[in-house]
């Protein structure tokens, strides 16, 4: 019992917070600089692990407050477009509206946040993916076609930085989502979304206002899912289509899913586990179906989805829960019954 | 003047009536006892003072307020708490920060640190101090109580529910147990005890209430309602041929 309350001391240390932050910086950099040196292909690839893991951090900032969302994608396509907007409709500089345009994500997320922080469990998930075909009809709707050129789709212009910028660009806004988890995490703030996630009912009775944070962790989850939908069109795409909602495709919801629950629920390092282990090889399997002259198929989602049925059996936190569990047994020689975080 | 008031409050669930016109005064610094038999409507009671639930009618006052129609988090910042029948910890949390949320956010908003601090001391008052950097997974059952014990004083009440804070225990688990509630009570916590060992309701207990079919039957000094011809028929007689 004594060695579980020294690894526990250990593990409160804020120095370990530090030492997280610089390993995913450090992971982020040599993500960067081999695929910068291997070539303009694996550049491209290691753009969309930054985006996707943006992305898959906005999921599981909701998943860990208790909150599954089916239909990210909403927000995720509204940066895109509100950057391909403001862009192109209104002349703004697109390195502004890079930042700009998730404002609306965040406004969307406040909404769907105030409303879904008064449903429960799987309500949330059918809410949320109710919303995606909504989106879907409004930008192939004739009133908004002006903005979103219909099911045409929108070409963005170049992003106004030199290619060689892309990638560290889009890591640096990769390790600045991961900051801003982080620090939601580990602040006050943090604890009331913890104690939301195991009992709100609980929560609310020791004085947590559930609906409130609730609501916004939706906001933010908002914003994060909408830059990288921004910057899946400023860095990646260069071409914004309808289906970014999620539907009929309903991909683009779901690759978060799988990268934050295989990675690893409750931690923003497992979540870029999973998006660096899974993201190269759901593009690879595109490339290659597409070499073969297969169209319209996902294997990736139904790969994915069995390693996720193999992965939760194992390891219900993901692969970095399984990893942490695995080194706090060795410490304390007590097969780990206490807990990862 | 009394602390708590509830009056007339009735709480239907579809065709059930699970409170029917309940009355219930708790006075400042009293230690009340609640028996009944199983569904009578004890643990709706609790949670509908606790904003669970709204009740269909009727009216709670605590501290002179009505808190009928008032969210959960604002009646704890008023100083309301209560434990659970079956432990509720919140399982990712360590132990130490179990209580220490409930600084954070209970009548005071505390950062972290200073919260933090006020938990280890009540983590030393209810003997739990050793386990603080553990998870509640790990604790037993007489653990777990007291964790929710201190999780209650964290926020600041100054009433607290105790619904069945003996059950699942005996011997010396349950002496501590009922050691650390003497403490409270003494420290000048009102508390409201569910209970279903009758031995210790009337060992502890200034007043006694006792609640039928979602109703006060009775409410009474422990002699009082151990005379009662009403309780013992309905509900002590049975009871009291089984201790």
């Amino acid at each position: 019992m004594s060695m579980n309350a020294d690894i526990g001391k250990r593990l409160k240390l804020p120095g370990s917070m530090y030492i997280k932050a610089v390993a995913v910086a450090v992971a982020l950099a040599i993500i960067t600089a081999i695929s910068t040196m291997w070539g303009s292909y694996p550049t491209l690839v290691a753009i969309t692990i930054m985006v996707f893991y943006v992305y898959s951090l906005s999921w599981s900032l909701l998943a860990d407050t208790g909150m599954v969302s089916l239909g990210q994608a909403l927000f995720f396509a509204l940066g895109s477009y509100a950057y391909g907007i403001f862009v192109i409709s209104y002349g703004m500089n697109p390195l502004v509206a890079i930042f700009a345009g998730p404002v609306l994500g965040a406004l969307a997320g406040l909404v769907v946040g105030f409303i879904s922080s008064r449903l429960r469990d799987w309500y949330v998930g059918i809410f949320t993916f109710a919303l995606t075909p909504a989106g879907y009809a409004l930008a192939v709707s004739s009133q908004l076609s002006p903005w979103t050129a219909g099911a045409v789709g929108l070409a963005v212009p170049r992003f106004p930085l030199p290619s060689t910028a892309w990638l560290p660009f889009s890591a640096a806004l990769a390790f600045a989502a991961y900051i801003v988890i982080m620090l939601i995490q580990n602040r006050r703030i943090g604890f009331a979304l913890s104690a939301i996630n195991d009992d709100e009912t609980a929560a609310g009775t020791v004085g947590i206002n559930t609906r409130f944070y609730k609501t916004i962790v939706f906001g933010i989850s908002g914003y994060l899912a909408a830059l990288a939908g921004a910057m899946f069109v400023a860095l990646y795409t260069s071409y914004i289509a309808p289906d970014y909602f999620g539907y009929p495709d309903i991909s683009y919801s779901v690759w978060p899913v799988f990268y934050s629950m295989i990675g690893g629920m409750g931690s923003p390092e497992g979540v870029l586990l999973g998006t660096v282990l899974l993201d190269p090889v759901e593009t690879a399997i595109r490339s290659w179906l597409s070499s073969i002259s297969v169209t319209g198929g996902n294997l990736a989602l139904v790969i994915f989805g069995l390693l996720l049925v193999i992965v939760l059996l194992k390891a219900p936190k993901g692969i970095y829960g399984y990893i942490v569990r695995y080194i706090e047994s060795r410490r304390t020689k007590n097969g780990g019954r206490n807990g990862t975080r | 003047m009394s602390l708590l008031d509830v009056s007339g409050v009735t709480k239907r669930f579809g065709g059930l009536t699970a409170l029917n016109g309940m009355d219930l005064s708790v006075g400042k610094g009293e230690l009340v006892g609640i028996i009944g038999p199983n569904g009578a409507g004890k643990t709706t009671l609790v949670n509908v003072v606790m904003g669970v639930y709204y009740p269909d009618s009727g009216r709670i006052a605590f501290d002179g307020h009505d808190i009928t129609k008032m969210p959960p988090h604002r009646r704890a910042k008023m100083g309301l708490s209560r434990t659970y029948q079956v432990p509720r910890p919140f399982n990712d949390l360590k132990v130490i920060d179990n209580v220490a949320v409930a600084a954070m956010y209970g009548s005071k908003d505390l950062p972290v640190e200073e919260a933090r601090g006020i938990a280890r001391d009540l983590l030393e008052h209810v003997r739990l101090a050793e386990r603080e950097y553990d998870y509640p997974t790990s604790l037993s059952v007489v653990d777990l109580r007291k964790l929710e014990l201190a999780r209650a004083l964290a926020q600041g009440a100054r009433m607290v529910f105790l619904d069945e804070v003996s059950a699942g225990l005996v011997g010396e688990d349950l002496k501590e147990v009922l050691s650390v509630v003497k403490k409270l009570h003494e420290g000048g916590l009102t508390i409201a005890m569910i209970e279903h060992v009758m031995k210790v309701i009337f060992n502890l207990a200034e007043r006694i209430v006792v609640v039928m079919n979602g109703q006060k039957l009775a409410d009474g000094k422990p002699s009082e309602i151990s005379s009662d011809a009403r309780v013992v028929e309905s509900y002590l007689g049975r009871r009291r041929a089984e201790i």
